[in-house]
């Protein structure tokens, strides 16, 4: 009975392991996959595991299924990331859109279902269809087709039904939900409005960028803030450990490490994960919307690069930048670059 | 007959030779010369199949082909060209190369990582000062372009 128990419990794990990964069903047109640091093309049957990047191009579309049978659609100009974050009940996964459209539609086979995030907002859902629209200047758009989605961005959640969706601009709670009945969704028409607004007034933008880039910062610290104290805790504990092994032998040294050594270790070890999960989402934050709006203002002042206005954008910008290089370059490693 | 064979051969495996892409090889002026050509044209779309990716804009490393697009055709509608006559120094890349890109960990990762040692410097006249190309390899008659940056005092 024990025998069964425990090969169960294996295939479990495995099930689940194998549902964090997703399988790349379709792709048409030029579709990168950056993975552990390096870039390359992407063909059908390549296999997206956690930290794993798909990159659609101006023209090309990538669909990927997970062992549940959840599907995934990356639509064009679209970055999507598998992620995975500890929480209170586990590893969980997270399905993250930097930039562009992805559309979802998850089974529910087994496994917990993934949260799903962009830049300025994290999602749980339950039996869900649903789109989600990460545009340019940093906001979000989710659209329900089916099921439940509560939505939550700084620490303010919305919950959205079967046909309603609901805007976060980036450093903001979300706005009011909408209904999404006789309303035709547009990415690209609705990322050029969002887009268009924020080159209107760049500076303003960049504040709320930076407001979204100190939620990350914030996290990181938390997290890393208790990392630290765990690891002083363990050394602690560890001078304690020698004297016991010493004075009482192995078998006492022994459940000693197991009692108070062995879970710092499993909450250090949850800590960092989630610490990394943080700096890479400020990372691709910073790369992918920061560093377009960077490119969009240099190219757009690069005949008058004395124009007060463009002098006060780069003043703010630099200052963005070195809270990053001080705050979450610190968690990154060559690979992520 | 002979020196007709060798001659067609020749000829041919000029052309494959000319054809082949290498991001390994180290920019000669003529090849610059070109580059610049290309990328007074306004060809945005050559200009980004000619580019590296990642590239290094200042210092943001550009990660998309779509983002590459996006700057050369911001550049080519503001009117930005570069000096087109031969007034140009091209330098190899040394240790200290990042710097004019910028100093922070992610620049210095970049040179490590993604530029060859076949890399040239590029100092090139356009509006308001100096501008630095970073070049390398071949495509046809092009170097591909890992880096820009300016203007620089």
């Amino acid at each position: 009975m024990k025998k069964i128990f425990l090969i169960l419990f294996i295939v479990f794990i495995a099930f689940n392991t194998y549902g964090q990964n997703a399988d790349l069903v379709y792709v048409d047109g030029w579709v990168d996959i950056r993975s552990a640091g390096e870039l390359f093309e992407a063909f059908p049957g390549d296999v997206l595991r956690a930290g794993d990047s798909v990159i659609t191009g101006s023209d090309s579309i990538a669909e990927l299924e997970q062992r549940d049978l959840s599907s995934i659609i990356v639509k064009p100009d679209s970055i999507f990331t598998i992620r995975e974050i500890e929480s209170d009940t586990g590893k969980e996964t997270v399905l993250s859109t930097t930039v562009g459209s992805v559309s979802f539609k998850f089974g529910k086979l087994f496994g917990k279902e993934p949260s799903i995030a962009t830049p300025s907002m994290v999602a749980g859902i339950r039996g869900t269809e649903l789109t989600v629209y990460a545009g340019e200047d940093g906001s979000t758009l989710i659209a329900v087709d089916s099921g439940l989605v509560t939505v939550e961005s700084q620490g303010v959640s919305v919950d959205l039904a079967k046909d309603e969706g609901v805007e976060v601009l980036p450093g903001e709670v979300p706005g009011e939900k909408f209904s999404l009945l006789g309303r035709e969704m547009d990415f690209a028409s609705w990322n050029a409005e969002k887009y268009d607004n924020l080159i209107a007034d760049p500076v303003t933008g960049l504040e709320r960028m930076g407001k979204q880039m100190e939620g990350f910062i914030l996290e990181i610290d938390s997290h890393n803030d208790l990392f630290n104290n765990l690891k002083s805790e363990k050394e602690v504990l560890k001078i304690e450990w020698e004297k016991i092994l010493e004075e009482k032998g192995k078998e006492t040294g022994k459940v000693f490490f197991t009692e108070k050594i062995h879970p710092i270790d499993l909450k250090t070890n949850r800590l960092f994960l989630n610490t990394r999960y943080y700096s890479l989402s400020s990372l691709s934050f910073r790369r992918y919307i920061l560093g377009r709006l960077y490119l969009d203002m240099k190219s757009r002042y690069i005949m008058d690069s004395q124009n007060p206005d463009y002098l006060n954008f780069l003043s703010i910008y630099r200052q963005k930048m070195s809270r990053f290089e001080e705050k979450v370059v610190p968690f990154l490693d060559l690979n992520d670059i | 007959m002979k020196k007709l064979v060798i001659t067609i051969v020749s000829i041919l495996l000029l052309i494959a030779v000319s054809s082949c892409t290498t991001f390994k090889a180290v920019p000669n002026e003529k090849a610059i010369e070109r580059f610049i050509e290309l990328y007074n044209s306004g060809d945005t779309e050559r200009m980004t199949a000619m580019t590296s990716i990642p590239m290094l804009i200042d210092g943001e490393i550009v990660a998309r082909n779509t983002d590459a697009d996006f700057f050369w055709n911001g550049l080519a509608k503001a009117g930005f060209t570069l000096d087109g006559s031969e007034s140009f120094t091209t330098e190899p890349i040394d240790s200290n190369s990042s710097l004019l890109f910028g100093n922070s960990m992610e620049v210095s990762t970049f040179f490590t990582k993604y530029v060859p040692e076949t890399a040239v410097v590029v100092r090139v006249k356009g509006p308001g000062g100096d501008f630095i190309l970073l070049l390398s390899g071949r495509k046809g008659r092009y170097p591909f372009i890992f880096g820009f940056t300016g203007p620089i005092s």
